[in-house]
């Protein structure tokens, strides 16, 4: 076995880790650190499999920024919700169910992905191994000409969703176009 | 010699291992310093002495107090047996954890900084001032005679993006703190820690992108070597003279990061006692403290690394020196990873000194004066420096 894939699969647990903090924590600052966990390991996995500029903008935009607005506000508005020390609601069974088909969907595809392959572990170190990808793989430059060019447009049109997201705050709080406060 | 542990090259192990060893110690022995010159340099700025009684006795009625330097020792004793004292009531997990998210990004972000060149272990000790180190020139000779590697413990091609990763996280420290202390003052601490961290992290990154735009890299070790080239045959390529606008950005930016004097609200001890840290004792606060230090540093080894050309020496390239009106002075390669670490240090040096220099020059800003500082002055000057610095390099210029 590969140190790469040893620590990819550590990473790899350590998400599921991170993911399962943020649904049971019973305060909401706890939760986004499980999230937060789930995001550096990540970065962790993308950096292994040699795509480094993923790796350090998952870093800079999720854990650096996102997560850091998220317990900003968490702290700044004092959220203390019952919702949190409720325990799971009726849901909780249809939505376990879906997930244990899902796990069960990705471990067969999984299976059928290595049952050909002679030595799985090897098949996995290649493609972790740093000298078998060419020397621009996972580079900044690779990476922004691909956002500029090819993926443009679904780029520029994620953020007119988030800008939609942001007019649709405003009008849930509703707020008039001058600020005043809507009766 | 080619051994191999779980795919990894032992060579490259123990060489990254040392190295990474040797850069952490490196770090933690200037946080030493720091805190002591830190009381030092305060006490000449106010017309003190300074600290000079902690001493370890010597025979013959002598004292050895090393300037004061004793005294740190003797803090780090003091921090160590005091009583830990915590609040009443408070969250165990993230007060504990708060210490690692504010101590870890600030040694962490030197793994991509290259402390100097490359080196030949084989040729390094092939020098007459280096025979008289036993066994290691030989075993070099020997076995790795080709051998060669990079002094810096991470060579990433998205290295200077990395640095900015790590800083981002280190807000973290400060939040999780001032929240899990369950006191006002700390939580005020936090607040403006992070409003602060965010607000200048973008006049920080953007005066930067400058120099991505000159060297067309954001490989620091690319960066370093592109600043060793020569401008009009004469003048190195250094950040500070293809950008001397950032330059500044880039200080003020980088002390606010920094939590430091101007900018040192988070901590305001006139204000708020101690901000983020009011709750913690003994070593837990000593960590914030040295983590402050340690940070210091680190934005000295920025402004060194990104701004006054790194390890390189003006002029010399990897076998001396080629002065720009035609002289050759030939240099060993012992002597040329010799000079470019002394260089590299006192560069580093000369800025941590002058980052504390500022703390007793400056009064603290208002927080309405520091939120205008970054978004209404540092800000649109980055931008308008980052513009310039486009049309010149799409017009062909440097």
């Amino acid at each position: 076995m590969d140190f790469n894939v040893l620590m990819y699969i550590l990473s790899g647990l350590v998400a599921i880790a991170g993911g399962l903090i943020l649904i049971i924590a019973k305060h909401p600052i706890r939760g986004a650190m499980g999230l937060l966990i789930a995001m550096l390991a990540l970065a962790a996995m993308y950096a292994i499999l040699q795509a480094h500029s993923i790796a350090v903008f998952q870093i800079i935009i999720y854990a650096g920024a996102i997560m850091v607005l998220i317990i900003y506000f968490i702290m700044l508005l004092d959220i203390k919700s019952d919702d949190y020390r409720r325990p799971f609601s009726k849901f909780f069974w249809l939505g376990g169910a879906f997930i244990l088909l899902l796990t069960i969907f990705f471990v067969l595809k999984l299976y059928f992905a290595i049952a050909g392959q002679p030595d799985v572990f090897k098949a996995m170190s290649l493609s972790a191994n740093p000298a078998s990808s060419p020397d621009t793989f996972g580079g900044i430059e690779l990476f922004s000409k691909g956002l500029m060019s090819r993926y443009l447009f679904a780029f520029e049109f994620v953020s007119t969703l988030l800008f939609a997201a942001i007019v649709a705050v405003i009008s849930i709080v509703q707020l008039d176009w001058k600020g005043r406060k809507n009766e | 010699m080619e051994a191999n542990f779980l795919g990894i090259n032992m060579v490259n192990f123990w060489t990254y291992f040392i190295l990474a060893g040797g850069i952490f110690v490196f770090m933690f022995m200037m946080g030493a310093v720091m805190s002591w010159s830190e009381r030092k340099q305060s006490a000449v700025l106010q017309d003190r002495i300074g600290a000079n009684r902690a001493s370890i006795p010597l025979p013959f009625g002598k004292k050895f107090a090393m300037w004061g330097f004793i005294n740190n020792l003797a803090d780090a004793i003091k921090c160590l047996i005091k009583e830990d004292f915590k609040p009443k009531v408070y969250d165990k997990l993230m007060y504990n954890l708060a210490i690692f998210f504010a101590f870890i990004p600030a040694v962490l972000a030197v793994a991509v900084i290259p402390f100097a060149g490359i080196v030949k272990p084989a040729e390094f000790f092939n020098v007459s001032y280096l025979k008289w180190i036993p066994y290691l020139p030989e075993y070099f000779a020997k076995n790795l005679p080709d051998y060669s590697f990079k002094v810096q413990v991470a060579d990433l091609n998205v290295g200077l993006l990395f640095i900015f990763a790590i800083g981002g996280i280190s807000v973290f420290g400060a939040i999780l703190a001032g929240w899990s202390s369950n006191n006002k003052f700390s939580m005020m601490g936090a607040l403006r820690a992070a409003s602060q961290m965010i607000s200048y992290e973008v006049s920080m990154g953007l005066s930067l992108l400058g120099l991505i735009f000159i060297f067309q890299t954001v490989n620091v070790w690319d960066i370093v070597q592109a600043q060793n080239e020569l401008a009009w045959g004469w003048l190195p390529k250094w950040g500070v003279f293809m950008q001397p606008l950032a330059m500044f950005i880039f200080l003020a930016a980088a002390v606010a990061e920094n939590k430091r004097m101007p900018f040192d609200l988070p901590e305001a001890e006139s204000e708020i006692i101690s901000g983020y840290f009011t709750e913690y004792s003994g070593f837990k606060m000593l960590l914030f403290m040295f983590a402050e230090f340690i940070e210091i540093v680190f934005v000295a080894i920025m402004l060194t690394t990104f701004f006054f050309g790194g390890y390189t020496v003006p002029y010399m390239a990897a076998d001396g020196f080629y002065f720009p009106w035609g002289t050759y002075v030939h240099l060993s390669h012992a002597t040329v990873v010799i000079l470019q670490l002394i260089s590299f240090h006192v560069k580093v040096f000369f800025f941590a000194w002058l980052l504390q220099q500022a703390r007793w020059s400056l009064p603290r800003f208002r927080y309405d004066q520091l939120m205008q500082l970054g978004w209404r002055i540092l800000l649109p000057l980055a931008i308008a420096n980052l513009i310039i610095t486009v049309i010149i390099v799409a017009l062909g210029g440097l």
